[in-house]
């Protein structure tokens, strides 16, 4: 990809026809190479090291690496083609082909390092080259204000990285990965000079590093306003580049093995980006920024799982979430320009509920109904769980991911019981059975997944014991959750039934909670009311010394 | 005592604040003044970037000669000093518009780091020399927009990458270069302080070469922002680089990555 880079700046003047299909070609060549690399590693027994006689610029191939390596590349290919004909009467087309191409080389880089002073080049590089596709459209100021809040952000988890590496090759003299791994695992009580344990350390900044390229709380204010870039870019980001930090964390599960707690912090960061995002999605008027929104949530989503043990569950989501989300960016302008003439949305209950705002009067006995919900879900993902897998019970990670299946499909049917209509119970029966179909295919899919990136059972029951905490304390809290959201679930039915819904119940509440998320927890303004007073502080400092 | 002297004198050239506005004096003298007039040409102003860091490594090394390498407390405090001394002005270069400015604090941010590598036993000539020649194409860079335009400042001239190209493709890989961006011999010489510092205080070495490194991105970021982008005046002539002069940049800044490979395999 960046020979194909170079390529294009090359004939740019002299053939520009040929931009896009030196770009496409490469990018098409490179899904190739990476589909070969994966079918090739699927019959390995290990990974194995690449390089190319230097200390730097080594490349690992294993399960993890080629299969980012064959994410990245297919997204890449698919955002290549779509920019062809979107990008085509853009001034800055040459400029923009040879960003691409260059972003995609650094990716790939990333996801196959194997060592870490290139694992960090490659990280670091992705943030610079997302700011210069960000800034695209150069005249315009937001987009330089907010491919600036990128960089600054991807420059903030850069520096925990920096500093992994710096421990790691002052604890064991080594940069290469599998040998970091081995002498952690012979040496996992290590320290560093503070004192604190080296793992546990290592995990802590790994989980900033990946924090900060995934958006989480508090660092995910440079995605959602990252919109002024070309959809493209968007598309990639969205699909690609936030992936970076559920890929970091897998890359250093057996680090993660050796510590005792961390994984909480990314189980909490986890699950309050996820409650976050969601919530500001959903607030959003602006189609792409409520992508953004709903990416930081799916990433959260990602970071929890991690922070459950679930590691490969996360790359699968995260590869699930990448298809979609790179379906929807591309999709959104077609969407947007058909909706200005006819909004398409067919005539019926929905409708109604959604456009004409009619809250129809549920037809059905809310107790009827509110049992159904909060019972039909559980059974379903409990069932599907034991069907694949029978042990999961003593994992707390699994039993916790079970909840939150429980939650979505509970929700799903409180919508159908909110929509009402003639037919109920058939609408129903198929949410229901829809669900179970989602619920096997990511209970088996995950399983796959597992026995592919951590065929050694151990490792995985490790990871999982990694993120456990006290059974007792787990099992008291769980069943204080189960008991207080099925309690929610039919304090909300019954609300719905009488047609008070909490929403006018408690309205001062509920306008002060809206105002506050309408103005995105004024996160971002506090971000920039403190950049402007360090900006004006710099200046006070260099007056009063004259600037010398 | 003599080791003190020498150390004092060393921080000098590899600054320390408040012996630094000494150097930040020299380096943005005017070239309407009578020494600035000597330093006019930007071969001169690129010639004392790299020599003052090397009488400063000398210095420290003779330091350390004369101590019989006992320099345990002392080095921790010149550290301290250092990192401190980096951190302040990566600082203050934040609200920097004047290139000449920028590149003096620039400067002092970055070589006063060689002291937090110096305490724990680095050898300061490499990253020194790395740390320094990063520098380098923005010092020509900046010379160049002040031949145009009279001086070279951010948000006089906005927009310069569209109207010219060649120069703002330059102008990004020199910045990029200057606050350290891998393949830079900055980013070595910062890795390079940084593995050999970790070894003896984390915290001392990790947290002056992070936060400078941080803000140093900040600061690019704003020279880019108010000259690359945005929309350009339509009241001024805008001259690109030739080919040749264009070709010549290149080539150092690849020569420049070169020698970064250089240190990074040295350090490994």
């Amino acid at each position: 990809m960046l020979g194909s880079a170079l390529a294009v700046r090359l004939v740019a003047d002299r053939q520009s026809l040929l931009v896009p299909r030196i770009s496409v070609g490469a990018s098409a060549l490179t899904l190739v190479l990476a589909l070969l690399l994966f079918l090739q590693q699927l019959g390995a027994t290990s990974g194995r090291m690449l390089g190319l006689g230097l200390s730097v610029f080594t490349l690992y191939i294993d399960w993890l690496s080629t299969l980012m390596a064959l994410l990245v590349s297919a997204v890449g290919l698919v955002v290549h083609v779509f920019s062809v004909r979107y990008m085509r009467d853009d001034p800055a087309y040459v400029r923009f082909f040879v960003l691409l191409d260059g972003i995609i080389a650094v990716t790939l880089l990333m996801v196959l390092a194997g060592d870490l002073l290139t694992l960090l080049l490659a990280w670091h590089l992705v943030g610079v080259l997302l700011y210069f596709l960000l800034n695209h459209e150069t005249r315009r100021r937001p987009a330089t204000r907010y491919a600036f809040w990128t960089l600054f952000t991807h420059r903030i988890g850069d520096l925990p990285l920096l500093a992994v590496v710096a421990l790691v090759y002052h604890a064991f003299g080594t940069l290469a990965i599998p040998e970091v791994f081995a002498a952690l695992a012979a040496a996992p009580q290590a320290t560093t000079l503070l004192g604190l344990p080296l793992a546990g350390t290592l995990g802590l900044l790994i989980l900033i590093a990946a924090f900060a390229k995934s958006a989480q709380f508090p660092l995910h204010t440079w995605l959602p306003y990252t919109m002024d870039g070309p959809t493209p870019v968007s598309a990639l980001m969205h699909a690609g580049i936030v992936n970076a930090g559920g890929f970091l964390i897998n890359r250093f599960a057996p680090v993660f093995v050796h510590t005792d707690s961390v994984l909480l912090l990314a189980l909490a960061v986890g699950l309050i980006s996820t409650i976050m995002g969601s919530l500001m999605m959903l607030m959003q008027s602006d189609i792409k920024k409520a992508l953004g929104y709903s990416t930081m949530g799916q990433m959260g989503y990602m970071v929890m799982e991690c922070g459950l043990g679930a590691f490969s569950l996360a790359i699968y989501h995260l590869i699930a979430h990448g298809v979609f989300k790179a379906t929807l960016f591309l999709g959104s302008g077609a969407i947007i320009a058909k909706a200005r003439k006819d909004p398409n949305i067919p005539e019926g209950e929905i409708y109604q509920f959604m456009v004409e705002r009619k809250v129809p009067r549920p037809p059905v006995s809310w107790i009827i109904f509110a049992g159904i919900t909060v019972t039909v879900p559980l059974l379903i993902v409990f069932g599907a769980h034991q069907l694949v897998d029978g042990g999961f019970l003593h994992r707390q990670g699994a039993l916790i991911l079970l909840l939150f299946g429980w939650i979505t499909g509970a929700q799903t049917l409180f919508f159908v019981y909110k929509i009402g209509g003639e037919r109920p119970f058939t609408l129903l029966l198929y949410v229901i059975l829809s669900f179970a179909m989602v619920i096997l295919t990511y209970v088996v899919v995950g399983h796959a997944f597992d026995a592919l990136l951590y065929p050694d059972p151990d490792f995985r029951e490790a990871l999982y014991q990694a993120a456990a905490v006290d059974s007792g304390w787990f099992v008291l809290v769980l069943l204080l959750l189960v008991a207080l959201i099925a309690m929610g679930w039919f304090i909300a039915f019954r609300f719905v039934a009488e047609g008070q819904p909490p929403s006018r119940r408690w309205r001062t509440l509920y306008l002060n909670l809206y105002t506050l998320m309408s103005r995105e927890f004024y996160i971002a303004d506090l971000y920039s009311r403190a950049g402007e007073a360090v900006l004006a502080a710099s200046k006070r400092t260099n007056a009063l010394l004259r600037w010398r | 005592m003599l080791t003190l002297i020498l150390f004092l004198l060393a921080g000098l050239v590899l600054p320390l604040f408040p012996l630094s506005l000494g150097v930040n004096l020299l380096l943005q003298q005017d070239p309407a003044s009578a020494l600035g007039g000597r330093l006019a040409h930007p071969a001169a102003r690129a010639g004392l970037l790299v020599l003052l860091p090397l009488v400063g490594v000398g210095l420290l090394a003779l330091g350390r000669l004369v101590a019989g390498g006992e320099v345990g407390a002392l080095a921790t405090v010149f550290a301290m000093w250092g990192g401190l001394t980096s951190v302040f002005y990566a600082f203050r270069l934040l609200s920097v518009r004047d290139g000449r400015i920028w590149l003096a604090q620039l400067y002092t941010s970055a070589l006063a780091l060689i002291w937090v590598g110096a305490a724990h036993e680095v050898p300061p000539l490499l990253p020194a020399l790395g740390l320094a020649l990063s520098l380098l194409p923005l010092l020509f860079l900046f010379d160049g927009l002040a031949v145009r335009f009279g001086s070279a400042r951010v948000g006089l001239y906005p927009g310069l990458g569209l109207c010219m190209p060649v120069f703002s493709t330059l102008f990004i890989l020199a910045v990029l270069m200057a606050v350290a961006v891998p393949f830079s011999p900055g980013f070595f010489a910062i890795s390079e302080l940084g593995f050999g510092g970790v070894g003896r205080n984390e915290l001392l070495t990790l947290l002056p070469l992070g936060l400078s490194w941080l803000l140093w991105t900040w600061s690019g970021i704003n020279l880019l922002a108010g000259i690359v982008f945005g929309t350009p005046r339509d009241d001024l002539a805008y001259a690109d680089l030739g080919a040749r002069v264009a070709v010549r940049h290149a080539a150092a800044l690849l020569a420049l990555a070169l020698f970064g490979l250089f240190l990074v395999e040295g350090m490994l």
